[in-house]
């Protein structure tokens, strides 16, 4: 959970920057787009049940990390910026944090053939 | 036992009251929020609150983003937050098996209305230069629901494929079918 907690924070940080730091229109462009996405789902998985959804932050931290390659960004801070931010992103959103609910196997258990929802009704029904 | 309103391989119940009753206060001040700033882009009030950005609101509110519909933005916001609202008030603590409709249509409600948000504070500094305290506010309230509405979706979901698993049609299910709800936990 600290690790999305510190995403969050990185979200934050990668849309304020080019106020900060007076980046070009594109380059702030690209922090205003990604940005809220960061925030968005490093929130959503702040929540147990869904803190697969950190994994998205993997796409995410790739773009940043990418975005001063792909487009022109100035000023040269800029660059550094957005590569250390979105590495900080990506291995953030590694951690899983501990679990400590149950939630009858998880969103995966939709596509199970046998989820632990399934196995407690059926040990149940034999009983 | 067996009538216990905690869903199979779960710790807690996820349509309790507890879990529900938070997310009614969120959603009606997310109502509030929108309300005014609804009421603000009808000219109805001449000014709106933001400490932050001086010009900012008042750029966003006016733009032609947010007068793209017939109606306010706002307004559609203010809509959404109400079928939040109702969403999470209505049903009882065992809604995830007996109103599996209730709950879908909820998380139907609450997961496009963040994403929407979202899509809004990308807007605001992309393509209209400016940022709206009020808007942002009310994007993150939305983007707040989401997780703690999304575990009831999810042991409804689970529900549901219990049902098919055990060979009974799904679509009554949806709908609360007692006969199936006897048979399948």
């Amino acid at each position: 959970m600290k690790a999305q907690l510190i995403n969050v924070i990185a979200g934050i940080w990668i849309i304020a920057a080019p106020y900060l730091f007076g980046f070009n229109k594109t380059a702030a462009d690209v922090n205003h787009i990604i940005g809220p996405l960061v925030v968005l789902f490093s929130f959503i998985a702040l929540w147990e049940v869904n803190r697969s959804a950190r994994l998205l932050n993997i796409i995410t931290g790739i773009c940043l990390l990418l975005s001063p390659w792909v487009f022109h960004f100035s000023p040269p801070f800029a660059f550094t910026i957005n590569t250390a931010t979105g590495a900080v992103v990506m291995v953030c959103s590694l951690f899983k944090g501990k679990i400590n609910h149950q939630y009858g196997g998880g969103w995966l258990s939709l596509f199970r053939k046998s989820p632990p929802h399934l196995q407690m009704t059926d040990e149940r029904t034999v009983n | 036992m067996h009538n216990s309103n905690i869903p199979p391989a779960w710790d807690y119940n996820p349509s309790s009251r507890k879990q529900r009753n938070h997310l009614v206060i969120t959603a009606v001040a997310g109502l509030c929020i929108a309300l005014y700033l609804g009421l603000y882009q009808l000219h109805i009030f001449s000014t709106v609150w933001d400490p932050f950005f001086i010009n900012g609101s008042k750029e966003v509110l006016h733009s032609s983003v947010a007068k793209s519909l017939p109606v306010p933005d706002a307004f559609l916001g203010a809509f959404a937050y109400l079928m939040d609202a109702a969403g999470a008030f209505i049903g009882g603590e065992h809604r995830w098996k007996t109103s599996p409709w209730m709950v879908l249509f909820y998380g139907m409600v609450v997961g496009p209305l963040g994403m929407i948000s979202i899509v809004l504070v990308i807007v605001q500094p992309v393509f209209l230069h400016a940022w709206c305290t009020l808007c942002l506010c009310s994007a993150a309230i939305s983007i707040s629901m989401i997780s703690p509405a999304t575990d009831e979706v999810l042991a409804t979901l689970q529900y549901l494929q219990r049902v098919k698993r055990h060979g009974y049609p799904v679509w009554k299910a949806i709908w609360g079918d007692e006969a199936i709800r006897s048979k399948v936990q």
